[in-house]
Formats: C-alpha cells, sequence, structure tokens
C-alpha cells in the first residue's frame, strides 16, 4: 500500500493533465479537459494511478488507456504486438506486402478511433481487434461492404442487461473459450484456420481440404458444441 | 415473442470469418438485430478468431509503418470538424420500426416509405439492391391468411421475417425468425392469419414454380 501512495505522489504532477478526460471525447474540443482536470477529486487520482501502472501490461490496459487518454504510449505497445499479426493475419489471402500493410494501418487507425467501443466484460482485446481486421481486410481486399447491426438503432433488440456476477463470468469465459480451442481435435482446428485466417467459406474450405461438405458441417457443429460444453459450467 | 428459429452453424460461422457475402450477410446482420441469441454465438466464433490472430505467425512490418499511421492520426485529431459516430435517430421506439439495420438503410427506408409492386396473385414485393451480382434480396409483404405461390429452388434461399408471420410444414416463422432453404425444400408457406407477413427473401437462382400459369407468368413478371 505504501508503495502505491507514493507513486501516486510521483505520478500527479506529470499525469494531472489526463484526469477527468472524457472516455468518450473524440470530438476535438479538447480544451475543457485541463480545466476539469484541475478540479478533479482524488478518488479519480488514485484510480487513475494505478491504472497507468497496470496499463501496458495487458492488451486490454493499452485498449483501455486509448480510449481514456489517448495514450500514445499504449497505442505504441499494441502496434507492436499486433502489427505483424495482422500483416501475416492480411497476407493470408495471397496479398503482397504493400496492400497487407494497408490492411495494417487502417486497422490500427480504426484501433485508435474507436478504442472507446472497447468492452472488455464482452471481448478480449484480441478478439475485438480481429472483428476490426476482418472488416478492413473485407474492405479494402475485397472490395466489398459487410452489412452488420447497429446497437443503436431503435428497432435493435438488446442483450438482457448483466447482473454484476455475470460480468466476472463473461471474463472467465474468455478465458476459458480461448483455452477450450486448444483441445480441438486437429481436424476440427483445421476447419476454423481455414474459415478464420484464409476467410474460406465453409464450402470452399471442403474443397480445399477434399472432404464432403457434410464433413465440414459437422465439424463446424461438433466444435463449438465442445466449445459450449466447456462453458456450460460458467453460462 | 422468442426467435426459435436461426441460421445454422455453417452460415453463421461464415458471417464470423467474414466470408459470407454481402447480400446473404445482410439477411444475417439482419436477423443478430433481433437475436441476442445468434448473437452470442458469433461472438463466441469471433473469439476463436481473436484467439487465432494471436497465435499467427508474426510477419514483421516496414520501419515507417507506425509513422505513416500516427501521422494520420495527428492530421485527424488536428481536424476538429471530424466526428464520428455522429449518426442521430429521432425519438422513435423499438416498435416503431418494422425493418432493423442494416436492412432499412439497404431498403432505402422503412415499410411504407417502399414501392411495392404487385408479385404473384396477391403478395407484393420490392427488390434490396446490394453489391452481390447473381444473388437477389426482396422484401416480400403476404396477406394475412394468403399462400406464397408454391416453389422450388435450384440453389439457396434466406428468409427473415419481419413482421407477421408465415407457416409452412417445418413451422411457424414469426418476427426475427429465419429460415434456410436449398433444392431439396419444397414447400408451400402462407401468411398465419392476423397481420399481413413481411419477409426478406434472399436467393441465388430464379425460383421455380409449381403451378402452370405461374411458371408462365415467370419471365414476364421477372421472379
Amino acid at each position: 500500500m505504501n508503495t502505491q501512495t507514493l507513486n501516486i505522489k510521483n505520478s500527479e504532477s506529470q499525469s494531472r493533465v489526463y484526469f477527468g478526460a472524457s472516455p468518450v471525447s473524440i470530438s476535438g474540443k479538447n480544451k475543457n479537459k485541463e480545466v476539469s482536470a484541475k478540479k478533479s477529486i482524488v478518488s479519480n487520482k488514485k484510480r487513475t494511478a494505478v491504472l497507468q501502472e497496470a496499463t501496458y501490461d495487458t492488451m486490454e490496459g493499452c485498449l483501455t488507456a486509448i480510449a481514456e487518454r489517448k495514450d500514445r504510449k499504449a497505442f505504441q505497445r499494441l502496434f507492436e504486438s499486433f502489427a505483424p499479426k495482422l500483416k501475416s493475419f492480411a497476407m493470408r489471402n495471397g496479398v503482397g506486402m504493400e496492400l497487407a500493410e494497408e490492411v495494417v494501418q487502417e486497422t490500427f487507425i480504426r484501433i485508435w478511433r474507436k478504442a472507446e467501443q472497447f468492452d472488455s466484460t464482452k471481448a478480449s482485446a484480441s478478439t475485438w481487434i480481429y472483428t476490426i481486421a476482418r472488416n478492413q481486410r473485407i474492405d479494402l481486399l475485397r472490395k466489398r461492404h459487410r452489412p452488420e447491426p447497429d446497437f443503436e438503432d431503435p428497432a435493435f433488440v438488446p442483450d438482457a442487461e448483466p447482473q454484476p456476477s455475470e460480468i466476472i463470468a463473461r471474463d472467465e469465459e474468455a478465458n476459458k473459450l480461448r483455452n477450450s480451442i486448444n483441445l480441438l481435435s486437429p481436424e476440427q482446428q483445421a476447419v476454423l484456420k481455414l474459415a478464420f485466417l484464409e476467410e474460406l467459406p465453409h464450402v470452399e474450405v471442403a474443397e480445399k481440404l477434399d472432404i464432403p461438405l457434410g464433413t465440414v458441417k459437422s465439424r463446424i457443429r461438433l466444435a463449438m458444441k465442445h466449445i459450449r460444453s466447456n462453458l456450460g459450467d460458467i453460462r | 415473442m422468442t426467435i426459435t428459429h436461426i441460421p445454422s452453424e455453417e452460415i453463421l460461422l461464415d458471417y464470423a470469418s467474414g466470408s459470407l457475402n454481402e447480400v446473404w450477410s445482410l439477411a444475417v446482420a439482419t436477423h443478430l438485430s433481433l437475436c441476442p441469441q445468434s448473437r452470442q454465438i458469433v461472438s463466441d466464433m469471433e473469439a476463436i478468431g481473436g484467439k487465432l490472430l494471436s497465435e499467427i505467425d508474426d510477419i514483421s512490418v516496414s520501419p515507417d509503418l507506425l509513422g505513416k499511421i500516427t501521422a494520420n492520426i495527428d492530421a485527424e485529431t488536428a481536424d476538429n470538424e471530424t466526428a464520428y459516430n455522429t449518426v442521430e435517430f429521432d425519438e422513435k421506439t423499438s416498435d416503431s420500426y418494422c425493418l432493423p439495420e442494416p436492412l432499412r438503410s439497404y431498403a432505402g427506408g422503412d415499410v411504407d416509405d417502399l414501392k411495392w409492386k404487385k408479385f404473384g396473385s396477391s403478395a407484393q414485393q420490392t427488390l434490396v439492391l446490394t453489391g452481390s451480382s447473381g444473388t437477389v434480396a426482396r422484401l416480400l409483404r403476404i396477406p394475412a391468411g394468403k399462400p406464397v405461390p408454391e416453389h422450388t429452388h435450384s440453389g439457396q434461399e434466406m428468409t427473415l421475417v419481419l413482421d407477421g408471420a408465415f407457416e409452412d410444414h417445418t413451422g411457424i416463422y414469426g418476427r426475427g425468425d429465419f429460415q434456410q432453404a436449398n433444392e431439396s425444400l419444397m414447400h408451400q408457406p402462407y401468411a398465419v392469419p392476423g397481420d399481413d407477413c413481411i419477409c426478406l427473401a434472399v436467393t441465388d437462382s430464379p425460383l421455380h414454380f409449381k403451378s402452370f400459369a405461374a411458371r408462365l407468368l415467370q419471365p414476364v413478371i421477372g421472379i
């Protein structure tokens, strides 16, 4: 506890400008930030200081730091970890280096812009980044539009409001889900890799693996069933 | 009302991985707007994508790439007028739109804003344009209690119910329910009495009507 208090004192003067920064402020009207920063309350300072310490250890922490205070260091950290993976991901479609880097670039620009939308109770950082990269790959390489639900649409039917206990369970769930993928059979994993990394529809997965379509469908169903049964005790 | 008919896991996987083409994705995405259960399946699948991405072999990027990206971001931050996610919705309640997004934008408005044309003897249709060629999306309005002309498909068909309900030998389909059919399904759906049934139907080949009269008319009315 003592070290924590010390750290808070040390970081106060340097990071004051960040206190009170609105997590949703992306409109460019940033001049108010410093004013509200000076009025910020102690508990807020403490929270920020603790947060800054833990920030760069996890990708989720980096995304939160970008969302809350447009943290460049966190962004750089995220880039170092994910850019080489995203380039590799883009190149699985058979495109050249240059176009692949364009996918990486557009993905990171969107990570910067949309970090506020990242919700660590709903997805891990890699999952969230995957969805952005997937969309950029479709946009830039396939030159087509991907229709998606719009959760701000009044006609959108929202999820049931989660209870606090469920939020913890979802965190655990995400971990469990990631681990259970490793336990799938090599055949099931092969189907999933072709689908997600090479962006092949299940019909083409069957052609590529030279197996009947029915076999691909049953591998998908078995894989999902396996993953769900692993989640069974927390869902 | 609960949704009981959802897309198959293969179709949800193709949507989650991004390989499903635009017009089929339109049907799936519109269904997802109405169905938290299917959204959960898609999120689970996206988590698989995230996990596979985090384990992929690295390929090093050009040394100047981060610089290029931050220059882009700086230019954007300097531009105070740039605002994202500023789409404003008018004060409508969830019940007031029959067509959820993304379909409403594709169709060019809600049900009452659209131009409907006669389809068969009593139904109406309006085409929904997408970037996919060879596949047709249409909205159908089937009067309450009336049948849709009996037909088979030589390819795939996906139907998403948006209002009212239809029934065939496989069950009753209400708002948000999703039916996938292929060439093996010969069905005679009819709208359940009460409200007109409005649905989105996507097909990748012309429908084949069983009745001689409908077959004769098919080339003329372009269905």
